[in-house]
């Protein structure tokens, strides 16, 4: 028995040498050494079905040495099976009375209980018309099967994970244009680099340009800043998706507009950040509510403040009117039982001064009931022209003078509450006058303006109004007068806006101020 | 004194002394009241040509006693108040569309602090005799 294995270069040399034994004949073949180094497995059988030769890659396949095995012994041991014919054992010496070549596919295990694939082919050696052995060979196939399955398993893998990518695809794909055709995000998608891919019409019209002009181009060429451009680069590196908040993105070209952005990498097959998507939400409109609310809410506290105020001014005003009364009625009686003329001086002054106490109380009176206008149609200047009668009356001995020029408004109509007209107007002398000392001169002009708005500017040549001061003179009880209410612009500046015009002041300290009181136009008649 | 009768109610008594101080300087006869039910009682016990009528009285109100002085004699009345006329100021005052109609039976109002030379022009037109007999 030759059970070992001593390599394909002495094949001849073990054929020679099984000649000497009991066994029948070998046929003699001529080149052992050419079936020695046939390159894949093979075995060979004697008549009586004993393997009587196998060469290097059979006993390397098989993992022994099956010399001398019988067929029976050697597919026991090998659990020969062909899955091709229902696992039932090969039968190998069907060769034997066929006498033809087959070939099958095989499944066996070696000497270390490894399964393999091999296919394998039969054929019986004959000689002088008998059969005089079988030789089989095979090739392993193992490797060969368990690639192809692993890679039809992978194809499988593959190909569902295509199906699977291809349905995020198409998803991502409506996401997308669902995304890019949503008014206010804005989407682009960036190389490495930073220059643009694409862009959405959101993030071109955002820029007042068209989606073409962005790609190609380098964002931050475009839009320079140091800080993001090291951000962007950070999140790069990281690959960790970086966010911002009401950022100027486009401070270089748009520093008025902020947004929310967030910068997204997208990992490549390497784990490699090789594209980066910027979207950015335009939070400019919710900067904005957020403004416009703080400032209803400043603007609802006022009025609540002025509106307490106005109650509690009602009611001041109210009671002060009474002991008013009393004091004008003992002031003439005084006069009247006195009849002393130099009591007279004195008794006018204290006239004088219930008159101006009487005209803050209606002033304040007139600010707590600030009533819906009844609206009637009436000539601007006229109005005009009868406040600054009134004024001159009330300032006879104020040394400044009171011009007028309302050719500008002849015939012009405005919508306007008579009342609340004349007192606006009144209010607005009254401040010309009282800020000219000494010498000056009030110049009341009346005009159409580009807008077709009536425009009445009250000018002044007096000490003119600080700029810190500027901003608050429509401020309720804000005044720069000794005796003032400060209500006489608030007043003036609610009564124009119930009336549907506008007050506004501009004013230079040391040379004057000019009051431009704008109401709409209704008509002009010659 | 022969002149005609006036009579004031207001419940700030300064006003009803300097008032009837002024009206007696010139000539007339003056009593004062200085709530309404005084003033109703007054009115009731004799004949005044003017009432002086302040709107906001304690116990019995102005407007009140203003609806009576016109239901019960031929007085004629000046409303003088302190209260805007064209003003709603809180609770206790008569809102315009209570106060509209009773006001429409005084025949004269005069806001505080009332021009004086127009009040006593008033009163003179108001105390002249009417009546035939009394002419």
């Amino acid at each position: 028995m030759q059970a070992e294995h001593d390599g394909t270069g002495r094949a001849g040399e073990r054929l020679d040498r099984g000649e000497s034994s009991l066994r029948p004949a070998l046929p003699e073949i001529d080149s052992g050494e050419l079936l020695a180094s046939f390159p894949e497995p093979m075995i060979l059988y004697d008549a009586e079905m004993v393997i009587r030769f196998a060469n290097a890659p059979a006993v390397e396949s098989l993992g022994f040495d099956p010399t001398s095995l019988s067929i029976d012994a050697m597919r026991e041991r090998i659990d020969l099976r062909s899955p091709e014919s229902d696992d039932r054992a090969v039968d190998l010496d069907q060769a034997d009375g066929e006498r033809v070549a087959r070939s099958t596919f095989y499944r066996f295990h070696d000497s270390a209980g490894r399964v393999h694939m091999a296919l394998g082919s039969s054929a019986p050696l004959v000689r002088r018309g008998e059969v005089v052995g079988v030789v089989w060979t095979w090739i392993d196939i193992t490797d060969r099967v368990r690639a192809e399955e692993m890679l039809s398993v992978a194809m499988d893998r593959l190909e569902d994970e295509l199906v699977e990518r291809t349905i995020e695809l198409i998803e991502s794909q409506e996401l997308l244009e669902e995304i890019s055709s949503s008014t206010h995000l804005l989407m682009a998608g960036l190389d490495t680099s930073f220059n643009y891919l694409r862009v959405n019409k959101t993030f071109a019209g955002a820029l007042g340009r068209p989606p073409e002009f962005f790609p190609g181009r380098n964002h931050f060429d475009l839009f320079p800043c140091e800080r993001t451009e090291r951000r962007f680069e950070q999140a790069l590196l990281s690959r960790r998706v970086l966010n911002a908040k009401q950022h100027a993105l486009f401070r270089a070209e748009r520093p008025d507009l902020f947004y929310d952005w967030s910068l997204h990498p997208v990992l490549g097959q390497d784990g490699e950040a090789d594209e980066l998507i910027l979207v950015a939400v335009d939070v400019n409109l919710r900067m904005k509510a957020i403004d416009d609310l703080r400032k209803a809410t400043e603007q609802i506290k006022q009025a609540k403040r002025l509106s307490d105020i106005g109650t509690l001014a009602a009611t001041v005003a109210h009671e002060l009117r009474n002991p008013l009364g009393v004091i004008r009625t003992a002031v003439y009686n005084i006069r009247r039982k006195s009849g002393d003329p130099a009591l007279e001086r004195h008794i006018a002054n204290i006239e004088k001064k219930i008159d101006e106490s009487s005209a803050i109380i209606n002033n304040l009176l007139n600010y707590s009931r600030m009533q819906t206008p009844s609206l009637k149609r009436l000539r601007v200047g006229d109005i005009v022209s009868e406040s600054i009668t009134g004024a001159r009356k009330r300032f006879r001995t104020h040394p400044a003078k009171i011009s007028r020029n309302l050719r500008g408004l002849r015939g012009a109509f405005v919508k306007a509450d008579v009342s609340q007209l004349r007192m606006v107007f009144d209010n607005v002398l009254v401040n010309a006058l009282q800020a000219i000392e000494g010498d000056g001169e009030v110049r009341v002009r009346g005009t159409i303006g580009k807008d077709g708005a009536a425009v009445v500017e009250i000018s002044d040549t007096g000490c003119g109004i600080e700029p810190q001061n500027l901003e608050r003179i429509f401020d309720p009880f804000f005044t720069l007068k000794a005796k003032g209410t400060g209500l006489g612009l608030a007043v003036s500046s609610e009564l124009l806006a119930l009336n549907k015009g506008s007050i506004s002041v501009r004013s230079k300290p040391g040379a004057g101020t000019t009051v431009k009181v704008k109401l709409p136009l209704d008509g002009r008649e010659s | 004194m022969t002149g005609a009768k006036v009579l004031i109610v207001d419940d700030d008594r300064d006003m009803c002394a300097e008032l009837a101080e002024m009206l007696r300087l010139e000539g007339y006869t003056v009593d004062t009241a200085h709530d309404g039910l005084e003033g109703k009682r007054m009115i009731d016990g004799g004949a005044y040509a003017v009432v002086l009528l302040d709107l906001k009285l304690p116990l019995y109100d102005g407007p009140e006693l203003l609806r009576h002085i016109k239901e019960t004699s031929s007085a004629r009345v000046i409303v003088i108040t302190g209260v805007p006329l064209t003003e709603e100021l809180g609770r206790e005052a008569l809102s315009w569309e209570e106060r509209e109609p009773v006001l429409d039976l005084a025949d004269a109002v005069a806001e505080k602090p009332f021009d004086i030379s127009g009040v006593l022009e008033s009163i003179r037109r108001f105390a002249r005799p009417r009546s035939p007999e009394a002419l």
